[in-house]
């Protein structure tokens, strides 16, 4: 997660309360102790915001900034406290589905909805739901029911989103909410079939002919560092060129 | 032959901000801003140029939402409004800092800016933006494009085709409208590519448009020219790709012309260094201080000490750097020549807004760039349609899916600080595709009411509000925007299951939202 965020003011954060700072924390991914006191809470969610910002100015966000000066007559910071307060929109619950977004070759945003009557038919005696997801590689034109490379991942029942990472770019996948009861596996929504973009050239490049390897260099290929690399890590972060790419 | 072709595309486009219940509103200065420092001083070295016969090319996007606001007549009366703000703003500061050697001339130039603008606006123009851009569109000299209704990142919607289509058919729709033409070019907004979209894009009779230098490189099969030669779908949608130098020279922030010592400091601005009591009636903002547009300092390097600024230096600057510009992307296509059995072509894309507003000298840039590229032997400016009438075969490939944002896909769009817009946003549309089905033949009220559940679900689409969210500017008022135009929509749903409807109610959201007053609901029907 990042934040753009210089100069924001410690002011903004000491008016949230205890509970809006900490969801803020937990969305920020701090793992921050529930009983952890508050000025420890607003210290960690500041250094971790000035870590970001950092990161993002070294990181070439140059492109966003730019993008954002658009709107430059407001007040240049506004982060969207709200989100701590109740959501102005519920979300429904009459239906049940999965909806995943690609967001890069390896992350994908998976979000879902379980209608009341589907969650009281998968409760368990106790009242309690076992909930994962299933995420199966997949290929064209496959049949439904052909056998599949897949993990699963535990969600818990309060939760309705996830990034997921995927572990192969170029690669096919489809996601299936699921739950478990008496040890039997039921599928309560899938996705459709997710195609995860290209991160790197196909080794076809190097037998590219002299002109084209050539144009391609003088087309930036190596800024973006998008050519194929020696070692075989497929979750190699792309860096962020100067140019947004 | 011609040693290479230089494309300039700018995009013009801001998010829908029009907000008549309320006196003034801090959002809408984001339109005033841009036709004050960029859109009506464009169009004043438009003129210069055709004055002097010189020629120019230039391809434009003026964005769907863009296009609602500047034919708008409340934000037009406003604008006029803030123009005469400006103009007092320019008359005490000319009374405060009139005599000071360094800071009077300048006090004056933002004086003759804004009069200049005003006289523009409301004399030459008639209020009529959209009408002076036509003006050099049908002389050639402009070619104008379009984009996504509401500026959406598509990839996002790339399982819905009917949300897909309607972004592309209001488009085209507000352009025809517009502009009376339809537009053969479709700006992807932000570069949002992904494989599939060409065929929608097709469907529309769409002729070209452009994608980042990393989706197009990646495509599938690899572009053998690299970026100095647009690719062809396979349905014979052309692709031009980004070039990534051009970009670069003017896009980056550290190394990019506009971080340059001697032009204008984007971020000191006597909104914030005056005491409030003195800027803060000229701002309309209550307590809350904000950008005023009067800047007096120069980048000067990274340091909080800035020199003055001195605005001759700054313009020769800037001629400077468009002949490097020019000299740059000519030694660029001899090399590349040396490797094509055409001239190549450098595509270079910017958002309208980077130039003048942020890059105080780049309307200077541009008029320089123009007119060094007329009297020098070198490379030939074109548009991006005539360069598809001149080379209409070129090599098959599709591109992979890629952005110009941050990272270079979708990072920006799905974030943690935006990504709970999508699960809203997609509701409305599925019930928007829905009730379309349901109701397939209506007119009457009915169908202004589908029209205006249309319009809302577009809105909750736009792009803008997810930058904002992730950026931490104006984050509140972007959330509002996402909530609102959801709630609208679900509050028309409830209407026609209930079949219940608040006539009264209606009749002001169609007043307050009114963009695209030509929209079709039916465009959201389940594509066969």
């Amino acid at each position: 997660m990042a934040f753009q965020n210089s100069g924001v003011k410690l002011e903004k954060f000491e008016s949230l309360s205890d509970e809006a700072l900490h969801a803020l924390a937990d969305r920020m991914g701090l793992g921050i102790p529930p009983d952890l006191e508050r000025v420890f809470v607003v210290e960690e969610i500041l250094v971790a915001l000035e870590e970001d910002s950092d990161e993002r100015r070294s990181g070439g966000v140059a492109s966003l900034r730019i993008e954002e000066t658009k709107f430059s007559s407001s007040d240049p910071v506004d982060m969207d406290f709200g989100r701590d307060g109740p959501p102005a929109i519920s979300p429904s619950t009459c239906d049940t589905f999965i909806r995943v977004l690609v967001r890069d070759p390896s992350w994908a945003f998976a979000f879902w909805e379980i209608s009341d009557t589907e969650r009281a038919s998968i409760a368990s005696a106790d009242g309690r739901l076992s909930l994962f997801l299933r995420v199966s590689e997949t290929t064209d034109g496959e049949k439904a029911d052909a056998k599949r490379d897949f993990f699963d991942i535990p969600i818990s029942e309060d939760d309705s989103q996830w990034y997921l990472n995927l572990p192969r770019p170029k690669s096919r996948y489809r996601i299936e909410l699921c739950s478990r009861i008496d040890g039997r596996v039921r599928m309560l929504a899938k996705s459709r079939d997710l195609a995860v973009p290209r991160q790197l050239l196909d080794s076809l490049s190097s037998k590219l002919e002299t002109d084209a390897a050539e144009l391609l260099r003088l087309s930036g290929l190596e800024s973006l560092d998008i050519e194929p690399v020696s070692d075989d890590n497929p979750q190699r972060i792309i860096k962020a060129g100067l140019t947004g790419e | 032959m011609e040693p290479g072709y230089l494309a300039l595309v700018l995009n013009a486009h801001l998010p829908f901000v029009r907000q008549p219940e309320y006196p003034h509103f801090l959002e809408e200065k984001w339109l005033f801003e841009a036709l004050s420092e960029t859109y009506l001083p464009l169009l004043r070295l438009f003129r210069r140029l055709e004055a002097e016969e010189i020629p120019f090319r230039l391809t434009i996007n003026l964005s769907p939402t863009l296009c609602s606001m500047l034919g708008d007549a409340v934000l037009g009366e406003r604008y006029l409004g803030y123009l005469d703000g400006q103009l007092a703003l320019a008359r005490r500061e000319v009374e405060r800092v009139g005599s000071d050697p360094a800071f009077g001339p300048l006090a004056r130039l933002y004086g003759e800016l804004y009069l200049s603008d005003r006289d523009d606006f409301a004399v030459l123009y008639e209020r009529d933006i959209l009408a002076a851009f036509d003006y050099f569109y049908k002389k050639g000299k402009l070619e104008l494009i379009t984009s996504a209704a509401t500026h959406s990142f598509l990839p996002i919607y790339r399982d819905s085709r009917e949300a897909v289509s309607a972004q592309i058919e209001t488009a085209l729709v507000a352009h025809r409208r517009a502009f009376g033409k339809h537009p053969s070019g479709f700006w992807l907004p932000h570069l949002g590519w992904y494989p599939g979209i060409e065929e929608v894009l097709h469907a529309y009779n769409i002729q070209y448009s452009i994608v980042a230098t990393r989706g197009g490189l990646l495509g599938d099969p690899i572009p053998k020219a690299g970026s100095f030669a647009p690719v062809q779908c396979p349905n014979g949608l052309t692709i031009f790709i980004r070039d990534a130098a051009a970009t670069e020279a003017v896009w980056s922030e550290d190394s990019g012309y506009p971080g340059d010592p001697l032009y204008r400091d984007f971020y000191r601005d006597i909104g914030f260094d005056l005491p409030l009591d003195y800027v803060g009636p000229y701002m309309d903002a209550g307590s809350t201080r904000i950008f005023s547009g009067f800047k007096y300092w120069a980048v000067t390097g990274k340091t909080a000490d800035k020199k003055p600024y001195d605005r001759k230096a700054a313009l020769a600057r800037a001629d400077e750097h468009a002949a490097s510009f020019l000299a740059d992307r000519l030694a660029m296509a001899k090399d590349a020549a040396l490797c094509m059995d055409r001239p190549p072509l450098m595509v270079a894309p910017y958002d309208a807004e980077l130039f003048g507003h942020w890059w105080f000298e780049g309307p200077a840039w541009i008029e320089a760039l123009f007119r060094r590229a007329a009297r020098e032997p070198g490379l030939k400016l074109i548009t991006l349609g005539e360069y598809c009438r001149a080379y209409p075969e070129n090599q098959v490939s599709v591109p992979e899916f890629s952005s110009w944002g941050d990272g270079g896909y979708a990072e920006v769009w799905i974030d943690g600080a935006n990504d709970w817009i999508y699960r809203h946003a997609f509701k409305s549309v599925d019930r928007m595709i829905e009730l379309s089905e349901r109701f397939p033949d209506e007119s009457g009220l009915r169908e202004r009411i589908l029209n205006q559940a249309a319009r809302e679900v577009l809105l909750a689409m736009g792009s803008d509000w997810a930058l904002l969210l992730r950026a931490g500017k104006s984050a509140s008022f972007a959330r509002r925007q996402v909530e609102d135009a959801v709630t609208n929509f679900n509050k028309i749903y409830e209407m026609l299951s209930s079949n219940t409807v608040g006539t009264e109610w209606i009749t002001k959201l169609e007043k307050r939202n009114n963009l695209f007053p030509e929209i079709n609901y039916r465009m959201f029907r389940k594509k066969r």
